[in-house]
């Protein structure tokens, strides 16, 4: 941020989409039916009472409807921007086939930025009840667990290793989707019920996972997934790979480099980190950005909304295209990406067409940057540390209860998702993190 | 419409009279308006006494307010 | 949290949203219901002699794609003997002690009818009395509701009867289909009554369809005129509850009635004078959850102004409403337009130049666009362009305080000192 223009810059990483204007809000909140038993609510995984929320809003009530929100998902404000709303609540929407659907999202984002500006307490924190329960992991799932168990009385402490809490939320969706002091609303609203929060500090490096066991009545396990695995090709190491999940990360922290100007980048893979790697290259002066994906539009698993977007930001897709080899400039750095072209044959486990080459298919892109974003490795080692049955690094857990194999030990976000199990959206971590809250808290005082 | 003309126009021929130390003596309100008589204060020595008839709401307004001054300065004249 | 209990004539109540005498409280499935859901009190539907009901009852007003500004219905008190109702008022009653059971009374304008009906309605363990001298259909043509209710003598007479009778409080509930409420509601002061409640439906007639030309609602291709009330009779309530709250010759407490729908319009009618408020309509469009937001939304804004407790509300609002006589003819209110919000939809020039007073002109800006000021030495302030204008903050009514005031009962005293 030392140069002259970079404020400008930064300028573009602002939110893309509007706030709502106060008559919108209105017009948009009056429309609502105010439904009994109503879809939306259904169809949020947090149960939000969505018509409650917007009604409070036509009554000006806006403190009881930022608490309706932030009761049902301590990530409200955050959902509120990224939720797949048309898979969800505005997807339920009666008003569907009658008209238009309420703009649901933009109405929770309307009343959890008063929140944000007013600041009202809407929770306390519980009477103390003498139990420990320490959280690893500050994203969504952990913050929301610690919410639920600070109003319940626990004492609660949260072990982050990044340098701020939020998880991805913080660093991982880009800021022109969720600006970064939303995600840190959210963690000092879990602060601010006593919940200790310790940052920069990594369990099995800086504090021991047999003391945080020892220490503790119960441990919630909420360390999501590591970093983008390799994509086992030659050329890997070359400068100017990167990872997408590291290039978010510096973009989300404020830190925007200048190097990307005027490169040709190639983004491999199609869930919403490769959009968001796409999108973030494109603001950050990439003259052109491909997306290579071995499957087709049919798989991909970015939502239709983050499709849209990359498209209208000038995102070129190079469907059932598979990365061969990374060709150097003979100094060291990127200067081509090899691929080959596939087609698509028989249903695979998980019910995608598994992709095949086809024979003499090669051709060479120009690159001078490739971003891997072709999904996340899993943090075995602490898993293993930890003494716990999981699959390839996706814990194993009760589904009602998210106990693990352990039973003073619970699991709950990305650390549970396995593939082609529901999807990893911010709101499903936060509701299991509330539903691991209500576990423990069962167990811990059916026993009494 | 420029209602208010008719004031400003109603209201100047009130304050040159109050300025000519005429002062009010009568009102008259019925369905053409108001006729304010007023008449040369007592030092004066001759009789002459003016009727304006107001038309505007304003001047109406502005005519009863220049009664209640007028009340309130010989109230603490004594006169 | 503020203290949302309320003192109304003696009766305590949790919080002050009572569901008013209607389809909604006809039963004690749908009374506990009501409970469940947070509401302090209710006020059963209409007993008396059972009636027999026509279909179909009840039509809404849609105005611009919104539905149910205003409501009207033909159906009558109670069709339920009066033991099956007493039944389930003692069994509710006693599944929910804390909250208020009010049985509303109707019969014919006898004194031992009177006696008889309060006796009985007492004993299963009621909490107080309303006497329905409101409903303007049906019933008013066999002499009672509002054909009683218009008679100050008769209701001053009945509330005597039933105050004879009666331990529990007494409120008498009024009809808004009269000249002058405050002479009824004088005269339930008289007859000994501890409250009284408005207003009642008011005659209303809700449509005509177009293509068979038959009444709406219709009964086999006929109709009559029916009870109106809903968002749309607010104003005409709130106005009836001041006046009477205004009025040191009745000086009972009032349960506010007519159009309530959120917290909100409960607190304007607290602010008016009104110690509870009943609901009915808004609950019949959106079902008894809605209390839940009034409960929330109430509490909110009384710990916002600051307040202990929601009785601190009752009333506030009274001394500012004055007869017209006593407001100050020297204020001064003018229009201003800010060029930033506004939208140039241009209505507020037309309603001006058409409806008021020609002072809202087109100009060319510096950047050489059409648009819109005001004159304001020609603004009477009247605060139509504000009403019509489609844009938040486009139209500002400012104020120009006067050093003095003039009210038109001052002036006119004083000109009468002038021979005017």
């Amino acid at each position: 941020m030392d140069s002259p223009d970079a404020s400008v810059l930064w300028k573009i990483f602002d939110e893309v989409e509007p706030d709502l204007k106060p008559k919108e809000v209105m017009e948009e909140a009056n429309r609502c039916l105010f439904c009994f038993d109503a879809p939306c609510t259904k169809a949020c995984p947090t149960n939000i009472d969505v018509p409650l929320f917007i009604k409070k809003i036509t009554t000006g009530n806006m403190k009881g409807s930022a608490r309706v929100i932030m009761d049902a998902n301590p990530m409200g404000a955050t959902c509120a921007r990224v939720c797949p709303t048309e898979e969800l609540c505005e997807g339920a929407c009666v008003l569907n086939d009658a008209s238009l659907p309420i703009m649901i999202g933009d109405l929770q984002r309307h009343t959890t930025n008063w929140a944000m500006k007013n600041n009202p307490q809407l929770f306390e924190a519980g009477k103390p009840n003498g139990k420990k329960i320490a959280i690893i992991g500050g994203g969504p799932a952990g913050l929301s667990s610690a919410r639920e168990l600070a109003r319940f009385g626990y004492q609660v402490t949260i072990y982050e290793k990044h340098e701020k809490a939020g998880g991805l939320n913080t660093y991982g969706i880009v800021p022109f989707r969720l600006p970064q002091r939303v995600a840190l609303w959210e963690v000092e609203q879990i602060e601010q019920l006593g919940v200790s929060i310790r940052t920069n500090c990594e369990v099995g490096k800086d504090v021991s996972v047999q003391s945080i066991m020892n220490e503790s009545d119960a441990v919630i396990l909420a360390i999501g997934m590591a970093n983008v695995p390799s994509l086992g090709i030659p050329g890997e190491d070359l400068d100017g790979v990167y990872d997408a999940i590291r290039l978010i990360e510096k973009v989300k922290d404020g830190k925007p480099t200048r190097q990307f100007i005027g490169k040709k980048a190639v983004v491999v893979g199609a869930g919403n980190t490769a959009i968001d790697a796409a999108t973030c290259l494109k603001r950050l002066g990439a003259a052109r950005v491909h997306i290579v994906y071995r499957r087709s539009e049919a798989e991909m698993t970015a939502y239709p909304f983050e499709f849209r977007f990359a498209k209208e930001d000038g995102i070129e897709f190079c469907w059932q295209t598979q990365p061969k080899r990374i060709v150097s400039d003979g100094d060291g750095h990127v200067a081509k990406l090899e691929c080959v072209q596939m087609k698509l044959g028989d249903e695979d486990a998980s019910g995608r067409h598994r992709p095949i080459k086809i024979e003499n298919s090669d051709f060479i892109m120009d690159a001078d940057v490739i971003v891997k974003a072709i999904g996340q490795n899993r943090y075995k080692s602490l898993i293993d540390a930890f003494g716990l049955v999981h699959s390839h690094g996706v814990v194993t857990v009760n589904p009602e209860t998210f106990q693990t194999s352990n039973p003073k030990v619970f699991a709950a976000g990305d650390v549970i998702f396995g593939n082609g199990k529901g999807e990893a959206m911010v709101v499903a971590a936060a509701e299991q993190g509330k539903r691991t809250a209500r576990a423990i808290h069962e167990q811990m005082f059916s026993k009494i | 419409m420029h209602e208010h003309r008719s004031f400003l126009e109603e209201k100047r021929k009130i304050d040159e009279l109050l300025q000519s130390n005429f002062h009010i003596v009568k009102v008259i309100e019925n369905l053409s308006g108001a006729y304010v008589t007023m008449q040369r204060s007592d030092d004066a020595d001759d009789d002459l006494s003016v009727t304006v008839h107001l038309l505007s709401a304003d001047a109406r307004r502005y005519m009863t307010n220049v009664l209640f001054a007028q009340r309130l300065k010989q109230s603490m004249t004594g006169s | 949290m503020a203290d949302l209990q309320i003192d109304f004539a003696g009766i305590k109540s949790k919080n002050p949203f009572w569901l008013a005498s209607g389809p909604p409280t006809n039963t004690g499935y749908q009374v506990q219901r009501a409970f469940d859901a947070g509401w302090g009190g209710a006020v059963w539907k209409t007993l008396g002699d059972p009636v027999i009901n026509v279909t179909s009852r009840f039509s809404g007003l849609n105005y611009g794609g919104q539905r149910v500004a205003g409501f009207n219905n033909i159906e009558l008190i109670t069709d339920r003997p009066l033991e099956v109702n007493l039944r389930e008022i003692r069994e509710t009653k006693r599944n929910y002690p804390d909250h208020a059971i009010i049985a509303s009374l109707m019969v014919e304008p006898k004194q031992e009818k009177w006696h008889e009906i309060v006796r009985r309605v007492e004993d299963a363990g009621v909490d107080g009395l309303e006497l329905n001298f409101g409903c303007p259909h049906g019933m008013a043509e066999r002499g009672m509701g509002s054909a009683s209710g218009q008679v100050p003598e008769l209701v001053e007479k009945q509330t005597y009867w039933a105050k004879e009778a009666a331990e529990t409080p007494v409120i008498v509930k009024l009809t808004p289909n009269i000249t002058d409420i405050t002479a009824t509601a004088f005269a339930a002061a008289q007859g000994g009554a501890d409250a009284i409640s408005m207003i009642n439906t008011i005659n209303s007639l809700m449509g005509v369809d177009l293509d068979s030309w038959n009444t709406i609602p219709n009964v086999a291709g006929k109709g009559t005129h029916g009870g109106y009330c809903g968002p749309a009779v607010k104003p005409i309530a709130l106005s009836m509850v001041a006046e009477c709250a205004r009025e040191s010759d009745i000086p009972i407490p009032i349960s506010g009635i007519g159009g309530i729908e959120n917290w909100r319009d409960a607190a304007e009618f607290m602010l008016m004078g009104a110690s509870t408020v009943q609901v009915c309509t808004a609950a019949m469009h959106h079902g008894f959850r809605i209390v839940e937001d009034m409960i929330d939304g109430l509490n909110n804004y009384v710990d916002d102004k600051g307040l202990a407790s929601v009785m601190d509300l009752v009333g506030q609002s009274v001394p500012k409403y004055l007869k017209w006589g006593d407001l100050d003819l020297n204020h001064k209110v003018v229009a201003h337009i800010n060029q930033d919000y506004c939208i140039h939809c241009n209505k507020c020039h037309i309603a001006c130049e058409d409806a008021a007073h020609q002072c809202i002109e087109f100009f060319t800006d510096a950047d050489g666009r059409r648009a819109l000021s005001v004159r304001e030495e020609d603004c009477v302030g009247c605060n139509l362009c504000s009403i019509v204008c489609p844009a938040e903050g486009a139209i500002t009514m400012i104020d120009k305080p006067s050093e003095v005031s003039m009210t038109w009962n001052e002036r006119q005293r004083m000109i009468s000192m002038f021979g005017g």
